[in-house]
């Protein structure tokens, strides 16, 4: 590793990168115990029934088989979930999708394991499911829950746009569909875990959010919370997949039924797409109304997510889509309504541009029939109801925030790319036909209102004189721990060498929320400046009193020592580190994320998160060339430009953007998670297709650099906002190439064939 | 029993299973835990390993494959005080964020420059191409690649990596059952394990395996067989021989002059991995449909070559196969070689593959055509063969005979198109529906219209 000090603003190696690259790195994956046992939970297989008995007699006669056990063996309320405690850890009495786990095998070895899954017998009365949101509305559907299938429902009302439509010189109609997506990192789901002799538990997990892990489990499993000790090392992929409990609740089962054994639970491919969440399939009814010179005007929309069988996130995720319903233009009448809706399929739950990215095709599709229907440039269209800093958007709150889609616009407008388009276009050789597509997304950042987005950074100078960043919130790839070390270098002026990280574990670290939302270097960033800050003034307090100065002025940090400057002399950390007592050489401070302020929005059901101030922006332009033969799409080139407030590290947020993009064009072409009854039909890399290094062209990437004074050094949470333009802006660039229209994703090649 | 291999240099004796996957033996036996595992069947590459210098899939190996073997995982590439130069530009142009897919990333470039040390960026692209990653979109790994190809250019790692190859002789070990050496083994094995299952890339059996649609039971792996492998030109004719994998079929310089269309089938196989391990005869026994070698096989009237203790037999290739998944092979029999006519210098070989994504992609539909024009653009001679649009191989003799005698030309192969839209009897399935097949089968031929296509085989 190069010591150098990490400047905010420049490339900076990830700090994570070398032991990764080595593969030292060691992730919840990797840890093994000694003497230790494996667990595996038996899944339903079927959507939907009442369960009458489950036979684990064969199972528990299998030799190396430690234990087997259902819900009878389960304390607590048997209940997980993030704001609804709705999923059962182990199903007693209904079976409410396939991935429903029923039974927890304790076992020796995998052998073993996997034998005595197959051997479970589950007794169960089917029940008829239900599998598509808008029949499980109607009053006479299978019912998942008791209480009813909407887990919410909201409404959006601004100005009257019923009125206005009455106004608009065009009006375009369209009904979207979009199915569930895999998150697909490449480390599955995974844990280990023990009890100590004092029934405290101890958990190793690839998961975005330990400190809330600790109350899920405690709550399923009627354990005091301070109990539960969970480790979070680095994640091999997490995208939303891992926000919410997936191994933890029947991790911690299986610990308690070990007699002090660790044991690990890892999920193999076919079972993180069987019991693993998704992305929210939807439906998305809309109706958008402008003036002939392409004024937007009025806008309606019915949304309807599909949350499957729990409601996990699903509320806010339908919340996220509703507010970003009308895209990031200004709309002066909408009706936006929405629900969420329980099904018998997979379940529904956080993923990278968190219900938003359903909406971005609808919206930008619609935007992209208006510019047919006006003949006006599709780009303009845009520009011209793009929203402004101090407009009001869709869901009427006023943008007192950076705000910078115009000059995303722009960017594109003026690069030869999109200049050079009707050449390039032309060039298409035989067989195949060329188009270009441009679309606008935003993406909101944080928790919003109702939920407090807020970190606790702690950093010390630690005994043998170095600094050390206790990270609170995990780091599932994004990169986010190494920008702390980066801005924690930047403050504190230490060079790499000088500076350590620890992960969040949560008998180390402070809560600091979950990693998600774009927040995690936005909020947690803001807490350790303020922390670094108060470590500063106190080094250099402490270090006028070695050097026996009148006041502590003339200090400065540099890596590793204090240098008084007008007379040279200098105190190194070490010496500091060794006179300070232990509770004198750290500093914690904390941050809560600014949330909107308008007290007059004319909007209902919303219960938390919503609505959100800060956003980002982003325009995308793409090139793609259509094969007349098979339909196939080959996606030539592909530019983002974003507004991502500045820059922390350029070539970090070139990552985010790169994997966004790669993510939303498998999103665009390929992924599909294909249902029956609520099973998942291809539930393993084979046909669940996500792109290869041969499939995504190099992206180029762009920033247009916005100030987010509320941000650490100006910036805000660009993470997600890539993942909402390349579906639509695809779909826009499959209209200009063959004049097929897409309602539906992905876009394939056969869809395109049979249109042709 | 034990194994003997060399690990990252080390000489290493492995104790239990030979059927214990190896992507296991090294995680858990041998704390190598920088090889991860993200699908157990072939599909990400996470747990890839050099074997022999030559990049492999750990998920599907078997314990007994590592015996006299040199192993390199990323372990043995560099410490990270001690970068090898892949991995320095790796972390230098940031191709590195979760970080899951990079050690097998890492091996399969570390590979490709110590084959290419100047790769185009196509060429890294195609390299790393059975190594799935969700966080990156590639991009910056294709640069890092790009930049230690700059880096290394005046080094020569290829000794570090293959330096582990020799196996000292101290330890004479038994061969591990179930991998014989020499035919001579494998009749005497076959006669013990009468209900053995024969394999020799691994790359369709184990996956059937682990999903449970195959029963484990003994097995035995013809890897190690040398006379299996090979390609010998007897002049008219060639003979590959069953064992050779794909990735040394693309090496042969009798199949890449003389079976361009084989070339072009297996270069869009699976992923470079799978080539590495998967083989000619492995894909022929299979049988699949959608095959991606049957379709030019059939197209060259290939025979196939059947051996067992008693002797040898040979069948055309549409007599061999029999249906999806099935072949007329006999219990103790093995298809030992495949014998190909060599289609005239002129004629043109022309292969194309329709799947949902340019690598690790299951053929929805595809075409050989193997057709000579005299030199006024007359068809004098065409064969034609479809892959994923029937149970077997869908040759065409009425689409041929509406060519045969004709000026190629647009109308004729919309023509002989619609017939081959008759002609074929694809299924719907979870890739695609009947409809979509039948369609492509036909268009395929109409690609033929494109010039880049057909002045490729004539004189100029």
């Amino acid at each position: 590793m190069k010591d150098e000090i990490p400047a905010v603003g420049c490339s900076f190696p990830r700090f994570d990168a070398w032991s990764k690259v080595s593969g030292a790195e060691k992730y919840a994956a990797d840890v093994y115990a000694p003497d230790m046992l494996w667990a595996g939970a038996k899944r339903a297989g079927m959507a939907h029934g009442g369960i009458l008995a489950v036979h684990t007699a064969d199972a528990e006669s299998v030799p190396g088989v430690f234990s087997v056990l259902t819900h009878k063996d389960v304390p607590g309320t048997n209940r997980q979930g993030i704001v609804h405690k709705d999923q059962p850890v182990l199903a007693g009495e209904k079976v409410r999708h396939c991935g429903e786990p029923v039974a927890l095998v304790l076992a020796e070895n995998r052998e073993a394991l996997k034998q005595a899954l197959s051997w479970i017998q589950l007794d169960v009365d089917p029940l008829p499911g239900v599998f598509d949101p808008e029949e499980a509305l109607k009053p006479d559907a299978p019912l998942v829950h008791v209480a009813g299938n909407t887990l919410l429902s909201a409404v959006i009302r601004t100005g009257d746009a019923a009125k206005a439509f009455s106004d608009c010189d065009v009006i375009l109609e369209d009904c979207f569909e979009v199915p569930f997506q895999e998150h697909a990192f490449i480390e599955t789901e995974n844990g280990i875990a023990h009890q100590n002799p004092d029934g405290s538990l101890v958990m190793t997990v690839s998961t975005q959010a330990p400190f809330r892990d600790r109350m899920e489990i405690g709550h399923a499993l009627g354990l005091d919370f301070s109990s539960i000790h969970i480790i979070s090392p680095y994640l091999g992929g997490g995208f939303g997949g891992k926000d919410g409990a997936t191994v933890q609740c029947l991790l911690a089962l299986a610990a308690m039924n070990a007699n002090g054994r660790s044991v690990k639970m890892w999920w193999d491919r076919e079972e993180s797409f069987v019991a693993g969440y998704k992305r929210h399939a939807a439906r998305l009814y809309y109706k958008l109304g402008a003036d002939a010179d392409g004024t937007l005007k009025s806008l309606e929309c019915r949304l309807y997510y599909d949350t499957g069988a729990y409601a996990h996130l699903g509320g806010e995720v339908l919340e996220l889509g509703m507010e970003h319903a009308g895209g990031p233009y200004r709309i002066p009448h909408v009706l936006i309504q929405g629900w969420s809706v329980y099904t018998n399929n997979p379940v529904g739950g956080a993923m990278r541009g968190f219900g938003v990215s359903q909406a971005a095709f609808a919206i930008e599709q619609m935007m992209n029939r208006l510019a047919e229907k006006l003949s006006m440039d599709p780009l303009e269209l845009r520009l011209k109801n793009a929203l402004r800093r101090g407009d009001r958007n869709s869901s009427g709150v006023t943008l007192v925030h950076s705000t910078g889609i115009v000059s995303c616009l722009k960017t594109i407008k003026q690069h030869p790319l999109w200049n050079n388009r009707v050449d390039w276009k032309a060039r298409a050789g035989c067989f195949k036909r060329r188009g270009v597509g441009v679309c606008a997304v935003f993406n909101a950042i944080g928790y919003g209102r109702g939920l407090p987005d807020s970190a606790i950074a702690k950093v010390e100078l630690t005994r043998e004189g170095r600094i050390r960043v206790y990270c609170g919130v995990s780091d599932m790839g994004q990169g986010n721990a190494s920008a702390f070390v980066q801005i924690a270098g930047e403050m504190l002026r230490q060079d790499t060498g000088n500076l350590e990280l620890i992960l969040p574990d949560t008998e180390r670290t402070h809560p600091s929320g979950s990693s998600s939302a774009g927040r995690t270097t936005y909020t947690y960033g803001n807490a350790l400046i303020r922390a670094c800050q108060q470590l500063k003034e106190k080094l250099i307090h402490r270090a006028s009193l070695v050097l026996f100065l009148d006041e502590p002025v003339g200090l400065t940090l540099l890596p590793g020592r204090i240098r008084h400057l007008p007379s040279g002399r200098e105190v190194s950390f070490s010496t500091l580190a060794a006179m300070l007592p232990d509770s004198d050489r750290v500093a914690i401070d904390q941050h809560v994320m600014t949330v909107a302020s308008d007290g007059n929005l004319n909007a209902s059901g919303f219960i938390l998160g919503f609505p959100h101030v800060l956003f980002s922006y982003s325009a995308h332009l793409v090139g793609i060339e259509i094969d007349e033969l098979t339909g196939g799409v080959s996606v030539l080139f592909y530019l983002a430009v974003t507004d991502a407030g500045r820059i922390i590290n350029p070539q970090g947020v070139e990552q985010q953007i790169h994997g966004a993009v790669a993510q939303g064009l498998g999103y665009a072409l390929y992924e599909d998670i294909r249902l029956r009854d609520g099973k998942i039909l291809n539930p393993s890399f084979t046909n669940y297709i996500i792109p290869t290094s041969l499939d995504v062209p190099d992206i180029a990437s762009l920033t247009v650099e916005t100030v987010e004074s509320t941000g650490p050094f100006g910036m805000k949470g660009m993470g997600e906002v890539g993942m909402n333009g390349p579906l639509p802006v695809v779909a826009g660039a499959v209209l200009d190439a063959v004049g097929v229209w897409s309602n539906r994703s992905p876009i394939t090649a056969e869809r395109i064939l049979d249109a042709l | 029993m034990s194994i003997v291999c060399k690990i990252n240099g080390k000489n290493t004796e492995i104790h239990g299973h030979p059927d214990r996957r190896v992507v296991d033996i090294l995680r858990e036996d041998l704390a190598l835990t920088g090889t991860k595992e993200g699908c157990g069947a072939g599909e990400c590459g996470a747990c890839t390993i050099l074997v022999d210098g030559e990049p492999r899939l750990s998920c599907l190996m078997m314990a007994a494959q590592l015996q006299d073997k040199a192993i390199t995982t990323i372990e043995g590439i560099g410490e990270s005080e001690s970068l090898h130069p892949v991995q320095e530009a790796f972390v230098e142009h940031g191709a590195v964020q979760c970080g899951f897919c990079t050690p097998g990333m890492v091996l399969s470039a570390v590979h490709l420059l110590s084959h290419h040390p100047e790769p185009d960026r196509n060429r890294i692209r195609r390299a790393l191409s059975g190594n799935l990653c969700r966080c990156t979109g590639y991009i910056k790994i294709v640069d890092a690649v790009e930049a230690a190809a700059r880096d290394m250019a005046n080094i020569d790692f290829k000794i570090k990596i293959l330096g582990a190859l020799s196996v000292g002789d101290d330890r004479k070990m038994s061969i591990p059952y179930l991998l014989p050496q020499s035919l001579c083994d494998l009749w005497g094995m076959m006669r013990a394990f009468p209900d053995a299952t024969v394999y020799a890339g691994g790359t369709d059996l184990l996956v059937k395996i682990r999903s449970g649609s195959v029963p484990p039971k003994n097995l035995i792996c013809l890897e190690r067989i040398q006379e299996l492998k090979g390609v010998v030109d007897h002049g008219n004719r060639l003979v590959i021989l069953a064992a050779t994998s794909f990735s040394q079929l693309l090496h042969e310089p009798a199949i890449t002059k003389h079976l361009p269309i084989l070339a072009k089938a297996i270069a869009c196989l699976g992923s470079p991995l799978i080539r590495n391990m998967g083989t000619i005869g492995g894909n022929i026994c299979t049988a699949s449909p959608a095959g991606d070698t049957l379709a030019p096989l059939y197209a060259l009237n290939a025979r196939v070559e059947l051996a067992s203790e008693a002797g040898v037999r040979s069948l055309p290739i549409d007599q061999f196969i029999v249906g999806p998944g099935q072949t007329v092979l006999k219990t103790g029999e093995i298809l030992s070689a495949i014998h190909v006519e060599k289609p005239h210098p002129e004629a043109i070989q022309h292969f194309e593959k329709v799947g949902h994504r340019n690598a690790l992609a299951c053929s929805l539909a595809s075409m050989a055509a193997i057709i000579r024009l005299s030199d006024d653009g007359i068809v004098m001679g065409a064969s034609l063969a479809w892959g994923s649009v029937g149970p077997t191989v869908i040759t065409c003799p009425e689409a041929v005979d509406r060519l045969v005698g004709q000026r190629l030309s647009a109308d004729r192969l919309a023509e002989a198109a619609a017939i081959v839209k008759k002609a074929v009897c694809p299924i719907t399935d979870i890739r695609a529906t009947a409809d979509y097949r039948r369609t492509v089968a036909g268009n395929l031929l109409l690609r033929l219209c494109d010039q880049s296509i057909c002045c490729m085989g004539r004189r100029e």
